[in-house]
């Protein structure tokens, strides 16, 4: 990622704590589905940053894990909040054998606190991102034959090569298939 | 014994529409289904060919649910009404299954077309099939033809669903105003991102 200076830090972090204090009439409306049984972790202790197409794939080339999945997701995306406690579980059983999952969410950017919301609900305790700028761009970039339909998938290999794309709704053993050749 | 080379040959066209790749309608197709009859929101019949303009036919799969259909809904209704009155024929069509969202029904469709002021017809896709045959796969995804029935603009309404006074690029609103002189349209395909469509079983 692009080197942040500290100001610029402190405003996100300014905007990110004015919008969950806004938030929690949105929240409660939020999909039922969230609602999990376990201990939910804080809001405040989500870490989501801002990111284009671009900035995603440079984390996908970063990244020393031997296979990358970029999910792009959004909080009122329906098949997407179904696949998502799949993804999660695919990370648990493999994030140790080289496995790196990259969530972005599509949300429109007044959802911050939805999306913030759903990623607390979930325990999602890893970095995640939320796509910024224009859409065409951001869909072009990271892949061609992408409508733009949600929820899309990527998969990439060691060298942070393209393996697989799909859009749609994905079951656990498709995703698990697609990321188990390079499994260390 | 014709009887089984029927069957036969039935499972091996089955088979071969199942081996099909699926590939999105390109430029300068035709559209398909136009005979389709789909029920408005004052429950008549209507089909792509009843609506066909002069000057060329918008075609939009759209549906209630889907906050980026909802995001654009008014700039919709008023390009398609705009349009509509300068010899475009427009039709909304709603291929989603209801079953998977309440608020994809012909009930809520009927009060969005009353509410939103639609002068163009908002229709149900029976089992999804003319959505199918467009291989559009979510909403809004608007195809135009121009008059005669080429396809020659597929994508999305403009660049900024979100924000509609930062909108950039109204992609749709020139390519139907290009089709309207008789001009080439410029940007024939963009994309946006935008909710799958929730398939009906066939």
């Amino acid at each position: 990622m692009r080197q942040v200076t500290i100001p610029v830090l402190m405003m996100i972090l300014m905007m990110f704590s004015t919008c969950s204090n806004q938030s929690e009439d949105a929240s409660q409306s939020a999909d039922q589905s969230m609602q999990q049984s376990g201990s939910a972790i804080d809001t405040s202790q989500i870490q989501l940053q801002k990111a284009t197409a671009s900035d995603v794939l440079q984390v996908v080339q970063e990244s020393d894990a031997s296979v990358k999945m970029v999910n792009v997701w959004a909080t009122w995306c329906q098949p997407c909040r179904e696949e998502f406690p799949d993804l999660l579980q695919l990370r648990e059983n493999y994030n140790d054998q080289g496995f790196d999952l990259i969530f972005v969410s599509a949300d429109f950017e007044g959802e911050l606190p939805q999306v913030k919301q759903f990623l607390a609900d979930h325990q999602v305790d890893f970095t995640t991102f939320m796509k910024t700028g224009k859409d065409m761009e951001f869909i072009n970039t990271l892949h061609d034959e992408w409508s733009g339909a949600l929820p899309a998938t990527l998969v990439f290999g060691p060298e942070g090569e393209l393996q697989d794309f799909w859009q749609g709704k994905a079951d656990y053993a498709k995703l698990e298939s697609a990321i188990k050749p390079y499994i260390q | 014994m014709i009887q089984i080379y029927t069957k036969i040959a039935a499972v091996f066209i089955f088979a071969l529409m199942l081996a099909a790749p699926v590939s999105a309608l390109e430029l300068g197709d035709k559209a398909p289904k136009t005979d389709v009859q789909m029920k408005n929101a004052a429950g008549e019949q209507v089909s792509i060919s009843d609506i066909k303009g002069e000057n060329g036919t918008l075609v939009i799969f759209t549906c209630n649910s889907c906050p980026w259909a909802k995001a654009w809904e008014d700039r919709i209704v008023e390009i398609g009404n705009e349009f509509q009155e300068k010899g475009i024929g427009v039709i909304a069509i709603n291929s989603n299954d209801p079953s998977v969202n309440s608020e994809d029904s012909f009930d809520v469709m009927t009060q969005r077309v009353s509410s939103k002021g639609y002068n163009f017809p908002y229709v149900v896709d029976p089992g999804s099939q003319v959505a199918r045959a467009f291989n559009a796969t979510k909403t809004p995804e608007a195809f135009l033809f121009d008059e005669n029935g080429q396809l020659v603009y597929h994508g999305t309404v403009d660049d900024d669903a979100y924000n509609p006074n930062q909108v950039e690029e109204r992609y749709l609103r020139e390519a139907l105003q290009a089709v309207s002189n008789d001009n080439k349209v410029a940007k024939q395909k963009t994309k946006a991102i935008g909710c799958t469509i929730k398939f009906q079983d066939a």
